[in-house]
């Protein structure tokens, strides 16, 4: 099976490097803040096509710019990104803005994300035109289109933002993305601006184009179950590291990874009426200054002696699910 | 579920009434100061526009000015019997005519010169925005450089090189302002460019000089507007400053600045009307100006609003 989207081993630092400055300081014993930080150690996570790939974590994990490399808006510092197959440097310029094309970002605030000053009918027209998918006549028609697919109408053409609620803004981003025909959509907290019953609209809206038009979703949330609710597949991330990839059942049901452990322990449910929650001990360490091993040992409950030094691979502990912890070492089942 | 649909409760807004732009302007007008300056200045723009129909004399035509007529009060009559009512200059000129010659090329050099820093400067402002990095570090310090001069000395040394002239001025005038535009716009977009949809933009692969012209300017268009009033009063009277001192307007088309220094050698010998009338009337249109772009700040600017 051909990945939409392949990312190996991504690595993106950002900030500077300490200039000269900075380092005579850091020389004369003052104390001199870090600046580069990791958000993405070593990420390694494919794209099927038409699937919808949740990504949880905390704030800060990095999954924001898993997002944003994967949508081709920052390029990685390090590791290697095909779509289709295919690396960006093997293509030409034309084929790159295909693949630009290919995969679109949902924003999560509906306010920031449509230009205050445009109609609906250029927002959602714009790219189309530019790129020349559409002929300037045949454009109101495309324009109709869009909002029709994601539940407006055509008196939304000559509107202003400002005019729509946050859900149907929330729309009118979606049909944006989805005037150049992606083949990806990166929802970036899609739905953590909105209130509930909306949420839920747009979730179905998401599942309905996953349906019908065979999108694949990279549905990034910090909240669990509205990932668990619309994933096929979840990958959880802590500290710029991918600790576990597994179905959402799999996540679900039978967590491995203690960090995951513990999310799902967190997340509130119907079924169990628990009074006392095991909360995560402690705060996300800086991502200045990442622990040493494995980046969770410093609130895991089940830490060794080996967590504080190592890093724990990736290993595969049943077909189509990998975790990053050194308690499953053993438990490896041969490639 | 209470509804299972995606596409429920989407009922439209009420389309709310476009505001028409009376209301804006009457608001503009609500307060009294502005509105004074306002209808000011109107006459001002009218009477400059008209000059060559309402000037009793054409000050440019040489052959009807007589030296016989120079240095006459205001009120005095010529000897071809017209009345100068605000008196003659050195030459025997009409003041009153020069005068309304002299406003027009006071107040269209400087808003040339203001359109062209504005152009030069959004343009600046925005590419050192929208690229970052190296260039917008040495588009910085360029416009840093240029707003250590002071704008007088900038404008006088280009004019001394240059020598004096309508276009010339223009141009010595809007190099010495096209920073401040520069910095501002740099400024706005520079937050504007953290935005979503901009990012949005990128994502749909638009080209970037679309984005900084298209997307991010008519986000940033509100306070350069009133800066650019603002300035386009302190270059009138930069414009006036560089006439008296002989580098603007050419002496065959003085503006008022021009008509300030020609009277100045005569107000000890008591002609003080050479020099105060044109004077007034200078001082008239930088405040009314300042006034204005003033009032335009507190109305773009939701935070002034009561």
């Amino acid at each position: 099976m051909t990945m939409q989207i392949s990312a190996t081993a991504i690595v993106k630092r950002y900030g500077s490097q300490p200039g000269p400055l900075t380092r005579l300081a850091g020389r004369l014993n003052f104390t001199v803040e870090p600046k580069l930080v990791q958000a993405l150690n070593g990420v390694s996570i494919d794209v099927r096509p038409g699937e919808v790939l949740g990504i949880v974590g905390e704030s800060g994990c990095g999954k924001s710019t898993l997002g944003r490399v994967l949508a081709g808006l920052e390029s990685p510092d390090e590791g290697s990104l095909t779509y289709e197959g295919r690396t960006l440097a093997e293509l030409d310029r034309r084929e790159r803005k295909t693949v630009q094309l290919a995969s679109q970002v949902i924003f999560q605030d509906p306010w920031a994300s449509l230009n205050p000053r445009w109609r609906i009918r250029q927002i959602i027209g714009e790219a189309p035109l530019v790129h020349g998918l559409v002929e300037r006549r045949d454009l109101a028609r495309h324009v109709t289109a869009m909002l029709t697919q994601v539940g407006l109408t055509e008196d939304y053409l000559d509107r202003f933002p400002h005019e729509l609620s946050g859900g149907q803004r929330q729309r009118v981003g979606i049909a944006r993305a989805l005037a150049v025909s992606p083949r990806t959509l990166i929802c970036d907290e899609s739905v953590s601006a909105l209130d509930v019953s909306i949420q839920a609209q747009i979730l179905r809206l998401f599942r309905r184009l996953r349906n019908d038009l065979g999108i694949s979703l990279v549905f990034i949330s910090h909240d669990l179950s509205v990932v668990h609710n619309l994933s096929d597949r979840i990958a959880v991330m802590y500290l710029g590291r991918i600790v576990e990839i597994g179905t959402a059942q799999q996540i679900y049901e039978a967590p491995s990874h203690p960090y995951t452990q513990a999310l799902i322990a967190d997340a509130p449910r119907l079924s169990t009426q628990r009074r006392s929650f095991s909360v995560i001990r402690g705060e996300l360490p800086s991502p200045y200054a990442p622990p040493s091993g494995c980046a969770f040992h410093t609130r895991c409950p089940k830490a060794f002696e080996r967590c504080r030094l190592d890093v724990p691979a990736t290993i595969a502990t049943e077909p189509g699910r990998t975790v990053a912890c050194h308690l499953y070492e053993e438990a490896t089942i041969p490639a | 579920m209470i509804e299972q649909t995606d596409t429920a409760a989407l009922t439209l807004p009420p389309n709310p009434a476009r505001r028409p732009v009376y209301e804006d302007l009457l608001d503009f007008l609500r307060d009294p100061v502005a509105a004074v300056a306002a209808f000011v200045f109107l006459v001002i723009i009218m009477l400059a526009i008209a000059a060559p129909w309402i000037a009793p004399q054409n000050p440019y035509d040489l052959a009807s000015l007589n030296i016989l007529n120079s240095g006459l009060p205001p009120g005095s009559s010529s000897l071809t019997g017209g009345v100068y009512l605000l008196g003659t200059d050195s030459q025997g000129r009409d003041l009153l005519s020069a005068m309304l010659y002299g406003l027009g090329i006071s107040l269209a050099v400087p808003f040339a010169s203001v359109l062209i820093a504005l152009v030069v400067g959004v343009t600046v402002g925005l590419v050192a925005a929208y690229s970052g990095g190296r260039l917008d570090t040495l588009l910085m310090r360029l416009v840093d450089f240029q707003l250590g001069f002071p704008p007088v000395l900038l404008a006088l040394v280009i004019l001394a090189v240059s020598g004096p002239g309508l276009g010339k001025t223009t141009l010595a005038l809007a190099t010495a302002y096209w920073a401040v535009f520069a910095r501002l716009v740099r400024g706005a977009a520079q937050s504007e460019r953290q935005k979503e949809y901009v990012v949005a933009a990128r994502c749909l692969a638009i080209p970037a000089h679309r984005i900084m012209f298209r997307h991010i300017l008519p986000n940033v268009i509100s306070p350069l507007i009133v800066v650019g009033a603002l300035e386009w009063g302190a270059c009138v009277s930069l414009e006036a400053t560089l006439s008296f001192l002989g580098l603007g307007s050419p002496i065959t088309r003085p503006s008022l600045g021009m008509l300030i220094a020609n009277g100045l050698s005569y107000i000890m010998a008591g002609r003080y009307w050479v020099s105060i009338y044109p004077g007034i009337l200078l001082m008239s249109v930088v405040l009314c100006i300042n006034i204005l772009g003033d009032r335009l700040r507190e109305c773009l600017n939701p935070r002034f609003k009561a």
